[in-house]
């Protein structure tokens, strides 16, 4: 099976470029960016999954979450935020999350949640 | 019947008339009870023009330093009937006076009450519990003229009898029909209306101490909630940086690993740099975190107000940033530094900016003022152009358990209120549905210059 395709959306510019680094080096295709308007661009190259952090500057991250969903429901996001609110968490996964880390997170538990969630995307 | 407030304001009332709200600081009875626990009125005109008179018992709060008292209010028709209930001939007259010579219940031959008596000369001083007979002149008729004073009241009770009796008859007469009937009587209505009024007042009395009971719970809990909102706001904040680290670490193990030490030796640097800078970003969390718990502790210090409202912002930045809301400043340029309890006034600050957070949908303005307004005074206000609050709600605002928000506990801006008053200050909002709330506080300067004046 081929590695996942991921787009990293996070304001944090240091943490994207990093963790897109680290992906490519274990062979994942990945791409990062810190803007919202931006990522719709990144989504047009079909990702198969979204990394999204919730706490985006111009815009509510769960909105972002409906946008990728309404664009193309078979993106598998997950949400990697530094809030631990159980109200946000829920909401996520009420609009179509894969599921829910919360920063800082062990690369190991990224990439099995990375490659788990596009099982599910080829088996849909 | 009703209940008076520590402040003479009659906050609940049942009876024929618009007694509710009605101020009775001024009055005689009110002063009364700052001393007494019970206390009966001379009968009165008052706000209603009929003859009446009040029993008021007092129950003070064992929490706070307030008391409630319970006031009932009889038309003398009460003691008309009881005074009916002696056994007299008609041209007899039993009737009550005070100790003023006034007419308490009407009287036959002497007026109608509230008149002056006008065969004060026969009276004299009464001593508790002395019967006192003497023979009078009425119309030309020789009588005989009784009275006693009442126990737990302000009445004296006086009867004449016609001379047809014998003198010899009088006192038995009057220690038989009038004592027994009439005296302890009302001393029996008054026991049995105290002891009414008295059962009555403990259950309001209890249900007052529930509800400060049930205050005190929630302000606790509104206490753990905005600590729950600031730890979730810091930790999110602290949890960027840290995740920062943890990929920078993370990527340098990674090069390691499956490259070089000596191709990335540039890279690194750069890495380490970037860990630094991390640290020193959570750093600067923590450590304004630890000065902001220290100050919750110490009661007064000297502060820029400027400076205290720019430090509750940044505690608040991302949510602001989140909801793209725009933040306006004009400060009074060089202001004195004020000498308050920082920590609170810095929650009050915190709660008016959230609220103005929360009224404001999406992209609004936030606009914070200070401003000198003499030279002990300083005004601060907090104006949002969110939804704005409906004209029947704005009064209430301030009450405990009062929201207008769908999560809201109804406590913040009591607790706020609470807070500036202590801080010797006001706080006052207007608002305007659909156009925005201004909320206006106004602290002392100094509260050592405030008690001087």
């Amino acid at each position: 099976m081929r590695k996942a395709k991921i787009l990293i959306i996070d304001d944090e510019a240091e943490f994207v470029s990093t963790l897109t680094e680290r992906l490519i080096i274990r062979g994942y295709t990945a791409n990062g960016t810190t803007n919202f308007k931006e990522s719709l661009e990144f989504l047009k190259q079909k990702p198969d999954i979204v990394i999204l952090d919730l706490g985006l500057p111009e815009i509510d991250g769960l909105e972002v979450l409906k946008e990728i969903k309404n664009f193309d429901s078979s993106i598998q996001v997950i949400i990697l935020s530094g809030y631990g609110d159980y109200d946000k968490i829920n909401k996520s996964l009420n609009l179509g999350a894969y599921d829910y880390l919360l920063k800082p997170v062990d690369i190991e538990d990224l990439l099995s949640k990375i490659d788990s969630a596009k099982l599910k995307k080829e088996g849909q | 019947m009703g209940i008076v407030n520590s402040e003479g304001i009659q906050t609940l009332y049942i009876g024929p008339y618009k007694l509710k709200d009605k101020d009775y600081s001024q009055t005689e009875w009110f002063k009364e009870m700052t001393l007494k626990n019970i206390y009966v009125t001379d009968v009165f005109l008052g706000y209603r023009k009929i003859p009446h008179f009040s029993i008021i018992i007092k129950k003070e709060s064992k929490y706070q330093e307030k008391f409630w008292l319970l006031k009932v209010s009889l038309n003398i028709d009460v003691l008309q009937k009881l005074l009916a209930n002696i056994n007299l001939s008609h041209e007899d007259d039993a009737f009550l006076i005070n100790k003023e010579y006034i007419l308490q219940t009407n009287s036959k031959y002497f007026g109608q009450a509230l008149e002056s008596l006008r065969i004060k000369d026969f009276l004299v001083y009464l001593s508790k519990n002395d019967i006192v007979i003497n023979k009078f002149n009425l119309n030309n008729k020789i009588g005989w003229l009784s009275y006693a004073t009442i126990n737990h009241t302000p009445w004296i009770l006086v009867v004449t009898i016609s001379s047809t009796m014998p003198y010899k008859k009088i006192p038995s007469f009057f220690t038989k029909e009038v004592t027994l009937i009439s005296i302890f009587s009302i001393v029996i209505t008054f026991i049995f209306i105290t002891k009414i009024i008295n059962s009555l007042v403990n259950r309001v009395h209890k249900a007052d101490h529930e509800r400060e009971i049930a205050i005190a719970n929630a302000e606790h809990a509104d206490k753990l909630a905005s600590i729950g909102r600031l730890a979730a706001g810091v930790a999110h904040e602290i949890n960027n940086p840290l995740a920062i680290i943890n990929e920078k670490a993370g990527l340098m193990k990674d090069l390691l690993l499956f490259g070089q030490l000596s191709e990335n030796k540039e890279k690194f640097i750069q890495f380490i740099n970037s860990i630094q800078h991390s640290v020193a970003r959570s750093r600067a969390i923590t450590h304004r975190l630890l000065s902001f718990s220290k100050r919750i502790d110490r009661a007064r210090e000297e502060f820029d107000i400027n400076e205290a409202i720019q430090e509750v912002v940044g505690f608040i930045e991302k949510e602001i940033q989140t909801k793209g809301i725009n933040m306006l400043y004009d400060l009074q340029t060089n202001p004195p530094k004020i000498v308050t309890d920082k920590g609170q006034l810095q929650q009050v600050l915190l709660n008016l900016i959230n609220n103005a957070i929360d009224a404001i949908s999406k992209e609004g303005t936030i606009e914070i003022k200070t401003k000198l307004i003499d030279s002990n005074h300083i005004e601060i206000s907090i104006k949002d152009n969110g939804v704005g609050i409906p004209k029947d709600k704005l009064k209430h605002i301030f009450e405990p358990f009062y929201t207008t928000k769908k999560k809201g506990t109804g406590l913040g801006l009591y607790i706020s209120y609470g807070i500036i008053k202590k801080l010797g200050g006001n706080i006052n909002v207007s608002s305007e549905e659909g156009k925005g709330t201004i909320f206006t506080i106004s602290i002392p300067i100094n509260p050592e210059l405030e008690k001087i004046k």
